[in-house]
């Protein structure tokens, strides 16, 4: 199958872009977004192309107490930064199980939270470090969104006209945390994805794919992690305050997608421990 | 929308090219660019047949518009500036038969290279060749191969295969693990595939599909796709019936039904998916669009996706697929021997379970496709598809169109994977209607999406199974109440009905079970058609014994291998219950030898450790029996093969099969068979196929046929040219011809030691001094032969009992496993898998080894990932082949392949046949290895998927 008919744009000033997307639908890597169109399940007047925008980068940079990842950041460029890895390591655990190698070439870290997948391994992952997104308006102004309050359904988020212009990721994110996912086969589509990152703080847990949206749990407990089974029972048990809205499908019922939710997070949880 | 020039670097020469904004990269390589190696074989970026590198990273190009490589870089696999690294993959591909049908070849070995460059020399582990891999999917090797390959190339490993220069000249050529000739193409890209024929100017056909399983056509509204710019012509079911007649069934035995529908439905539709409108257009693009603006009102009719379900076509008229039938059975077939009710009744163990299958396909990674060209002056059809039936397709085409066969010419080149999906005409129909139409050359290729939907579905059971033992474990009786869904149809679209046939027929195994019942309903739902797919039921077959065989094992406390001693067969030949002959074998040689290779004891040893760690570690070992060669009454698939054999003035040798290429390579196999037989030099033979017009009529490839019928026929036509051969160089040599010798392409003679070649035996008969002189005493004047062969072991007669004998030799074996399963989640890591097979003489053992790598891993794919689901408004699941689960280079386990020989009496040089062994054995193999992983849990398998939702409820359901 082929995509129906669209015009295609490629601005190179966000002015630009904004002028294009009035009709317009972005493209950066467009790794899902040219199967959607493909098989039709999206038509568009017109794709606008973020590549050539000029203050759209594919960098990684520390700015101060973040990582910033830029607009255009393909996975494979974020796999391949030694900041990443040291620094956030179950990110890059994240990226590493995203796709194949193909895919990961072409997809960018900005588009993976933007599709908004509940299973999206970028949203959790990132969910989990408490990142913050970098948004621009049409008028170029640009605003911060706590990235938990950016995902508002099944593959909707909070943008409005907008652009998402980078991520910033904090240093201290987190002293340990793990990424971990079930899916039938590795660089397939997770079922059900975990992510869980602890600081002196807090500890954030992030389960995906059970339902329209990522379920974030956040216990404000310096070291909460150390509690082993209390604290499991405590994320369990917020999971479960949600269990009217999993979701059923061909790989599972909703009440098992609640049971490799909980396993993951048992699994999860103790290598989080053991690396503090 | 307005066109655009774009500029790209490719191959490391400059291309500008007129594209329009929404043409594929991969579209635009093709048809613009004469790059045909990139390839589709999906439509969501899972498959990687497109994968090229773009500026130096490999992309899969049916993701990418085209305008975004304005400016870029593209590396493909015919760059004549390829790095010395790919060069030597494509070397390493070949020297491990790292490839079968190719289709997938170019994208993996691009992937394979990028991996090797990027990792500049350093030894990589098997996790990292997989990681590097993933995105690309081989349907036939299983993948094994092509991680060894990828080694060799990066100097980690030995090749695989030998060459032919490599190999010694004066030894026989049958037998040798010798290199596949077909692979220096394959892996240059250069595949013969149906779509590289492709011109430009070529008219593209869409279909409008169903978006209902079962409802009547009210209206279709083609306004909107008629008025569009570039479309040819749109047409209905309704009007269509003037130009054809309907589908040329590919089965018509029994007394079963024929559905009798057209290509397009007329006034009703009966699976989600059916065609209902073809529309005809200048680029595919276009007729696309038309198509999707097709508008039809439909009346709901009710839908059934049940096959157990009984339809009373009093209660429930609507329900019926096809009213006329007064049933939704297709056929129902019955066989009783012995004293079956009265032996179940006095059995001192019954065991009865409910044993199944859920829905998967062949999914190749080549869809049907086809190009057709109408030259109406001529009156003459050419038609160039993927198919394994060149010959059947002509008959086809000629009932459905009304055109004499000698005017209809069908070539199929390579074929990108077929497993028995590709063994019937109905969509190809849509190519030639086109040309018909419009007179112009018309393409039509199936979208992933379409395959899911409307392409072939397989296994489906649902059986009520039931043995009778003795105290001792013996099978007393058997007894198996079979339900298969035929989706709409499994005798016209497709032949799969056979399958569940077969599964009955042989449900008894190599086992002397005398008394025996078999009730088989093969019934209609609102699904996709049934097809032929590897395995063809023998799967089913063994997966009743075996695991009924399990289960009274573990009642009786005997150990599983001994209850399969005590009942095996004891003397060759055997003949089942229900008729089979097993003419010779080594079934309990096969199965002591597996338990030595997996060296049970240690296993079971480990396993126990496992379990006190809380790990659940399964073992299971089956016997198998692979019937082989089918020939069918009733159907195209006759009991013999033949080929043309032709030496040329220039001595050369040709081979021309009607056997089709899959991969299964014939083009090497048949070659070592002539040279060794005719005594030519293996390089001086060439095999042809695939060409309805130069070929004498053949059944195609199914069934393992080209092992043991054309063979056959090529010994065949070898025994009528080897005297005239003699005759004409006793002429020249003055010698009794009984004096003259051929072998490795020299003709000699004992007693003078004067020698000539084949070219100078073949100028002497064709020109000087001719046939008229030295053929003078032959049977005739030609080098050239029909060869054929007729198998002696096929019955097509019953006996007193109803018996017949379809499948004229039994290949056979023994097949292990080791899975763990995570009790947790359900998750069922298949960690190796074993086999010890008996094909009789081996061919070429490189090839046999890669046929049954592939098989293995096909049905592992389908026991564990794959899954045609509905719902119960008969809507498929799955529209891409991740949500189907198709299985990767991570699916793929260790596997470890012994043989056994027992020469096959019954064929011309004694092999039997073979590429099913996984397929059979397999499934089974798994779900009984599971059941003793979670045997502490009291867990029962006797279905499928294995996957873990469902093995996680099996777990739940035992613990209950």
């Amino acid at each position: 199958m082929r995509p129906a008919p669209y015009i295609f744009e490629e601005p190179t000033n966000l002015a630009q872009a904004f002028q294009n997307l009035k009709h317009g639908t972005p493209i950066a890597g467009g790794q899902n977004l040219m199967a959607a169109l493909r098989m039709r399940q999206i038509n568009t007047p017109c794709l606008v192309s973020l590549e050539k925008i000029e203050c759209f980068s594919n960098d990684i940079q520390i700015t101060g107490d973040a990582i910033r990842i830029g607009a255009l950041t393909t996975i494979s460029e974020l796999l391949n930064c030694a900041v990443i890895t040291n620094e956030l390591p179950w990110l890059h655990a994240a990226a590493s199980r995203l796709g194949d190698t193909q895919v990961k070439n072409l997809a960018t870290v900005v588009g993976n939270i933007c599709w908004s997948d509940p299973r999206a391994n970028m949203s959790v992952a990132l969910l989990a470090s408490r990142a913050e997104i970098k948004v621009v308006n049409e008028k170029l102004l640009e605003r911060s969104v706590a990235i938990r309050d950016f995902f508002t359904g099944f593959q909707k988020n909070c943008l409005d006209n907008e652009l998402v212009s980078s991520i910033l990721v904090p240093r201290n994110s987190g002293d340990a945390g793990a990424y971990t996912e079930f899916s039938r086969q590795p660089n397939d589509l997770a079922l059900v994805n975990v992510c869980v990152v602890n600081n002196q703080k807090s500890m954030v847990a992030v389960t995906g794919g059970t339902c329209s949206t990522p379920i974030v749990v956040t216990l404000e407990d310096p070291g909460n992690v150390k509690n082993g089974d209390s604290t499991l029972h405590r994320v369990i048990s917020k999971l479960e305050d949600c269990a009217d809205q999993f979701v059923s499908d061909q790989f599972g019922s909703s009440s098992y997608k609640l049971e490799l939710a909980q396993v993951l997070l048992k699994r999860t949880l103790l290598i989080v421990r053991e690396q503090l | 929308m307005a066109n655009q020039t774009i500029s790209f670097q490719l191959n490391g020469e400059s291309h500008t090219v007129n594209v329009t904004p929404r043409e594929l990269l991969t579209d635009v390589l093709r048809d613009k660019a004469s790059i045909k190696s990139v390839r589709f074989g999906c439509e969501e970026g899972a498959c990687g047949s497109c994968t090229i590198e773009l500026n130096g990273q490999t992309v899969k190009s049916c993701m990418i518009p085209a305008v975004r490589a304005n400016g870029k870089s593209i590396s493909t696999i015919e760059g004549s500036d390829l790095s010395e690294i790919t060069k030597k993959v494509q070397t390493a591909f070949a020297s491990c038969h790292a490839l079968q049908c190719g289709y997938c070849t170019s994208g993996m070995i691009m992937s394979a290279a990028n991996l090797l460059k990027k990792n500049s020399g350093q030894n990589l582990t098997d996790e990292e060749i997989k990681n590097g891999i993933a995105g690309n999917i081989c349907r036939c090797t299983g993948y094994n191969n092509i991680i060894h390959a990828i080694k060799v190339a990066n100097g980690q490993a030995e090749p695989l295969a030998e060459s032919e220069s490599a190999l010694n000249k004066s030894d026989n050529w049958i037998g040798k693990p010798l290199q596949r000739r077909e692979d220096k193409r394959l892996v240059a890209g250069k595949g013969r595939f149906v779509d590289n024929h492709g011109e430009y100017g070529d008219l593209h056909a869409a279909v409008a599909r169903s978006t209902k399983a079962h409802a009547k056509i009210l209206k279709i509204d083609t306004q909107v796709a008629e008025k569009m710019s570039g479309v040819r012509r749109v047409i209905t079911g309704a009007e269509a019936k003037k130009y054809w007649k309907p589908l040329a069934p590919t089965m018509e035995l029994l007394d079963l039904k024929l559905p009798k529908r057209y290509a397009l439905a007329v006034d009703k539709v009966v699976f989600y998916g059916e065609p209902v409108a073809l529309v005809i257009a200048d680029d595919p693009y276009i007729a696309e669009d038309a198509a999707e603006s097709i508008k039809v009102q439909y009346g709901d009719l009710p839908v059934n996706t049940d096959p157990t379900a009984i339809i009373s076509a009093i209660d429930e008229p609507e329900r019926l697929l096809y009213p006329e039938w007064e049933t939704n059975t297709q056929v129902e077939v019955r066989f009783e021997h012995g004293e079956v009710n009265s032996v179940f009744a006095s059995a001192g163990l019954v065991i009865e379970e409910k044993i199944g299958s859920h829905r998967y396909s062949a999914m190749p990674m080549e869809t049907r496709t086809a190009r057709a060209d109408y030259d109406k002056d001529e009156d003459h059809l050419i038609i160039r598809a993927s198919t394994q039936i060149a010959h059947q397709m002509r008959m086809a085409i000629g009932q459905v169109f009304g055109i004499p066969e000698s005017r209809i010419e069908v070539l199929a080149g390579d074929v990108g994977g077929g497993f028995g999906a590709k063994l019937s005409v109905d969509s190809e129909y849509f190519a030639v209607l086109g040309t018909m139409l419009c007179h112009k050359p018309v393409r039509w290729s199936e979208t992933r999406a379409g395959w899911m939907h409307a392409g072939p579905g397989a296994r489906d059971y649902h059986t009520t199974s039931r043995a009778a033992f003795d105290r001792n474990g013996t099978v007393i009786a058997m007894e198996t109440d079979i339900v298969a869904d035929m989706g709409c149809d499994g005798a016209e679209r497709g032949c799969g009905i056979g399958m569940p046939l077969n599964g009955g027929n042989y449900a008894p195994g190599p086992y002397t079970i005398e008394n025996y019942r078999t009730n088989i309903r093969c019934v209609v739902t609102n699904k996709g058609p049934y097809n032929a797919y590897r395995g063809y039921g023998k799967d089913l077959a063994n997966m009743l014994i075996e695991r009924l065989l399990d289960q009274a094992a573990d009642k009786l406390e005997i150990d599983p291998i001994e209850i399969r001693k005590r009942n095996l067969l004891t003397k060759y030949p055997f003949q089942l219950v229900t008729g089979p002959i097993i003419e010779n074998g080594t079934l309990r040689e096969c199965l002591e030898k597996l338990a030595k290779n997996m060296k049970l004891s240690e296993l079971r040893k480990e396993q126990a450790n496992a379990l006190r760690e809380g790990r659940h570690l399964g073992l299971a070992l089956v016997p198998y029996i692979e019937p082989a060669g089918a020939t069918f009454p009733g159907s195209t698939s006759q009991n013999y093969e033949s080929i043309t054999l032709r030496i040329a003035a220039d001595g050369s040798v040709h081979v021309i099969t009607g056997i089709q290429s899959l991969g299964q390579g014939i083009e090497t196999v048949y070659a070592q068979v002539c040279a060794d037989q005719l005594g030519c030099a293996i390089d001086d033979v060439t095999v042809s196929w695939g060409d309805t017009k130069a070929s004498p009529f053949g059944s195609g490839t199914f069934s393992s046929r080209g092992a043991m019928f054309a063979v056959g026929a090529i010994i065949n036509a070898t025994e009528k040219l080897i005297p005239r051969i003699k005759i004409g160089a006793s002429v020249i040599f003055e010698c009794d011809p009984s004096e003259v010798i051929i072998k490795n392409g020299v003709i000699s003679c004992l007693k003078s030691e004067l020698a000539i070649s084949f070219k100078e035996l073949a100028f002497a008969a064709y020109v000087q001094p001719g046939a008229e002189i030295i053929l003078a005493d032959a049977d005739g004047p030609l080098l050239e032969a029909l060869g054929v062969y007729r198998h002696p072991q096929v019955n097509w007669k019953p006996d007193d009992l109803g018996r017949m004998q379809f499948y004229p030799a039994h290949a056979n074996g023994a097949a292990g496993a080791l899975v763990e399963v995570d009790i947790e989640t359900g998750k069922v890591d298949v960690k190796k898998i074993w086999m010890v097979a008996d094909h009789g003489v081996i061919l070429n053992p490189l090839i046999l080894q890669g046929q049954i790598k592939g098989s293995i891993v096909q049905q592992l794919g389908g026991t564990i990932y794959e899954n045609l689901a509905y719902d119960d408004e008969g809507k498929p699941l799955a529209n891409t082949l991740k949500e189907y689960g198709m299985p990767t280079v991570w699916a793929a386990p260790e596997i470890e392949i012994d043989h056994l020989v027992s020469k096959s009496p019954s064929t011309s040089v004694g092999a039997k046949g073979a590429g099913e062994d996984g397929s059979i054995a397999t499934s089974t193999v798994l779900m009984a290895a599971v059941e003793d992983a979670l045997r502490v849990h009291n867990v029962k398998v006797m279905s499928c998927p294995l996957s873990p939702f469902k093995v996680k409820e099996m777990i739940k359901k035992a613990m209950e």
